[in-house]
């Protein structure tokens, strides 16, 4: 197991640096420049190549990244062209949503998505099965954006239940925490448990269906059991899986769902970032991603383990 | 019977979602333009915080060197004053100087400080901070390096200032009120102390509020500063950005929002008391809301650069072809919906002393047999005309309506749709566009228009241009440099350096109860602004 996870963290390392090298070179090649975006629209020519050599990026591309990486052993992630703050700083203080956001959504979309799977597998062919069917289509069709303005304009502007939009620290108490995330949380978390829910439904019948099931209920074993303790256990490894995909999902991709809703997360950052060509921000948010990719990856193999005795063997 | 029983649970959610989405539209019409009161109510208690929902992030709160205009919406006047400021009829009034005089010729300016002025870390403001941050401007902002050239501040005692230019600076005391790149007052230190790209990194104003905390993505809050040393009289009416500041309340803050149909949602919902850029498709439902009070005012002007450098655009007859076939009702509207207003006039409503009617008989002819037939007679033949715009604020929908309204006169049109980022870059090089499309925010005198530059995106390097336009900004008077103007208005609707569809709206919204507003340019200004709670 310790080698296991060792060996896992040590391939992060190459990860990082194929992904590196990438992104430092796909941003160079995008028009524009911070220097640009620093100054506005009323700096002339000169005043932009005279910030632009300030800021280094006049030097030769490849120097260029050697200095970043050089820098990021040191723990410099360089500075950020808007306020001027250390983009570690920056990066780690838009972390927190976004963690924060992405486990309040996979909370709600698995507590939504494995019981109404399990129940629609269940009642194959039944009204349950076709309204959870129904359900996960308009989860899957629904823009996650439109979903979230429909709860905002419900919960928020006509019932004051919840703040239209905003982020309070969890620092500032857990209820108002949880309150400023729950809509978000919820447009977030909708369109996964669709996906979740069509994932466990045929993961659950795929066992439901097997000679061992067949066996237990000939044997008089009462239904919950066999749906709980056989069935549901035997389709962990398909759900783990998809929980793993979508946590990545939340981390990286949540932007539109940050955006609507004024939360001051990763995804909002990288989209704000790319229209002021940040690129050191850029950077680390793209290296902190593939980061998070790697480590829940690790997560969701050592979860297979504990999930299913014959992985661990293995 | 259980899908009845469904089909029943079903029809009831939509019954209660309807109604409840009914409501949203029961509200009685209401509807305002006009600006926010500046005066205060005696003894009156203030909510504490101010909650205004702005749509983007300043890059920099150092308006020496950035002309992003959410800074100086939420700076200029606020937390930085300048010597002079600008009055209801955009003329330069004293702010931190008490009295300012030119020479006969213009060349002199000299500015007599006020005394007792306190900055922000509690120091007093003396000529040697003023000096500092006057070169510090200058050296920042191109249109006034150009327009001193090397001139300097130069300090003569602790409460005088003076500048003495090679020509006429008597547009000048305009630019410093009114420049969208602001001539802050900070102290001589925090000028010395600038972050690792010149930025300054103390925000230290002498303002009626300080800088208090800024949290990229969420907010920006500003906190009342109680050693503030007011000018103009307590209780009067504000005249332009000049005159008594009594700031009421003890924070405003800036919340980010980036969209704005959050925005709007949020201002509904009473979460947020004043609205930044609504967009016109929420104004309307705002409008009619009993609560609210909306208000638009004309933010800057629209314009389309020629190439005049290079390719099809550099001919005179093609840019006159161009101009005479557009249809600029059409084109706004494309972009803009109702949030635009026509007019000849390089300059915005804001500065009536410079409104002129130069030219205006070219402007918006919407002939197209007469652009055909210009088109004609001077042998063009067919020659692909490439337009760069960008998304932002829906530009890109007024690059295509030109698409379509100069395909009807023959012009085959290939739009070069990208980022604003990349349009800024791309503006550079004269091979990749024959006319781009951007804004110009409001400018208090028009030596601050750019595009008269030659060496600016766009080339208007014309000799007659050019001679004008430096006749204009060297007169010695401002009568003489109004004739000038009209003169270059009138040569410039010739030329085209620009063509100049019309000028652009800012929409504002605020609960009822949100008092003392000042809405005289480039959108509210809190210095006065408040939510009476006894």
């Amino acid at each position: 197991m310790q080698k296991f996870i060792v060996r896992r963290l040590l391939s992060v390392i190459p990860v990082l640096f194929v992904v590196s090298v990438v992104i430092f070179t796909l941003l160079k090649m995008v028009p524009g420049s911070p220097a640009a975006t620093l100054l506005g629209d009323l700096a002339t020519a000169d005043d932009i190549a005279k910030l632009e050599e300030k800021m280094g990026l006049n030097r030769p591309l490849v120097e260029q990244y050697f200095i970043w990486i050089g820098n990021m052993f040191h723990g410099d992630f360089g500075i950020s062209t808007a306020g001027g703050e250390p983009v570690a700083s920056v990066v780690f203080s838009h972390v927190k949503p976004t963690i924060s956001l992405a486990l309040y959504a996979l909370i709600i979309a698995s507590v939504i998505a494995i019981p109404m799977g399990m129940l629609a597998a269940k009642n194959k062919g039944t009204g349950i099965d076709h309204g959870v069917t129904v359900l996960s289509l308009a989860g899957i069709s629904l823009p996650s954006f439109l979903f979230g303005l429909f709860l905002m304009l419900i919960f928020a502007v006509k019932l004051h239940f919840f703040p239209v939009s905003g982020y309070v620290e969890i620092s500032r108490g857990l209820w108002p925490h949880i309150k400023s995330l729950t809509l978000p949380a919820v447009a977030l978390g909708f369109m996964n448990a669709a996906l979740m829910m069509r994932m466990t439904r045929s993961a659950m019948l795929e066992v439901l269906g097997s000679d061992y099931i067949r066996m237990a209920k000939a044997k008089g074993v009462r239904n919950f059991v066999i749906t709980t303790k056989h069935a549901l256990r035997n389709s962990l490894v398909t759900i783990i899986t998809m929980i793993g995909q979508s946590a990545v999902q939340m981390l990286a991709g949540a932007a539109v769902i940050e955006s609507l809703f004024a939360i001051p997360g990763l995804g909002q950052l990288m989209v704000n970032s790319i229209g002021r060509r940040d690129y050191y921000v850029i950077q680390a948010i793209v290296l902190l991603i593939a980061l998070f990719n790697v480590l829940i990856n690790m997560l969701v193999d050592l979860l297979y383990g504990v999930a299913d005795p014959r992985v661990r063997a293995t | 019977m259980k899908s009845k029983k469904l089909k029943r649970f079903l029809a009831l959610v939509l019954a209660a979602v309807m109604s409840l989405t009914a409501c949203s539209g029961s509200s009685g019409t209401q509807s305002s333009t006009e600006s926010g009161s500046a005066s205060v109510p005696e003894n009156a208690t203030y909510r504490e915080t101010l909650h205004i929902a702005v749509t983007q992030q300043a890059p920099s709160l150092d308006l020496h060197k950035n002309s992003s205009l959410i800074a100086r919406q939420i700076c200029d006047g606020t937390v930085w004053e300048k010597l002079v400021t600008l009055n209801s009829k955009a003329e330069a009034v004293p702010e931190l100087a008490e009295k300012y005089e030119a020479t006969n010729d213009g060349k002199t300016l000299t500015f007599t400080l006020r005394k007792g002025v306190k900055f922000h870390d509690g120091s007093e403001m003396t000529a040697d901070d003023v000096v500092a941050s006057m070169n510090r401007w200058i050296e920042g902002f191109s249109s006034a390096g150009t327009m001193v050239g090397d001139a300097r501040f130069v300090k003569v005692d602790d409460y005088t200032v003076k500048i003495d230019g090679k020509a006429s600076l008597i547009l000048l005391p305009a630019m410093i009120a009114g420049a969208a790149q602001p001539a802050s007052i900070t102290t001589a230190a925090a000028c010395k102390n600038e972050d690792t790209n010149g930025f300054l990194k103390d925000y230290i104003g002498t303002g009626p509020y300080k800088f208090s905390e800024w949290k990229q993505d969420q907010y920006i809050k500003l906190e009342r500063f109680d050693d503030y040393v007011a000018y103009g009289t307590k209780g009067t009416e504000m005249d332009g950005w000049s005159g008594y500041k009594a700031a009421p309340t003890k924070i405003l803050q800036f919340d980010l929002v980036a969209d704005q149909a959050t925005e709007s949602a949020g201002l509904e919902a009473g979460q947020y008391d004043v609205v930044f850029n609504v967009s016109y498709d929420d104004y309307a439902r705002l409008e009619s809301n009993p609560n609210l009070t909306t208000v638009s005012s004309q933010m800057g002007t629209i314009a389309l650069i020629p190439n005049h450098k290079q390719g099809i655009a550099s001919n005179q007859y093609f840019r006159t072809a161009v101009n005479t076939a557009l249809d600029y009702d059409e084109l706004l509207t494309a972009s803009y919906g109702k949030a635009y207003e026509l007019g000849s006039s390089y300059m915005d409503a804001g500065q009536p002393f410079w409104a002129s009617e130069a030219g205006k008989e070219n402007y918006n002819q919407k002939d197209l047999e007469k652009a055909k037939k210009i088109l004609t007679d001077n042998g063009y033949k067919g020659e692909p005309f490439t337009i760069l715009v960008a998304t932002l604020n829906k530009m890109d929908n007024m690059g295509i309506a030109i698409k379509s309204q100069l395909e009807k006169i023959g012009i085959p049109v290939k739009l070069t749709v990208v980022d604003w980022a990349t349009l800024t870059e791309y503006r550079k090089d004269p091979t990749k566009f024959d006319m781009y499309i951007t804004t110009f925010a409001e400018v208090p005198v028009p030596s601050l228009k750019l595009y008269y530059g030659a060496a600016y995106p766009g080339w208007s390097d014309d000799a007659k241009l050019q001679t004008l336009f430096k006749e204009m900004t060297s007169a010695p008077t401002l009568e003489e440099a109004k004739t000038k103007w009209d003169e270059l208005q009138g040569y410039s609707w010739e030329y085209l350096p620009i063509i100049c569809p019309g000028h652009y709206m800012g929409m504002f919204a605020w609960q009822k109860n949100v008092t003392g507003i000042n809405m005289y340019s480039g959108g509210p200004k809190f210095w006065n602004a408040g939510i009476v709670e006894s």
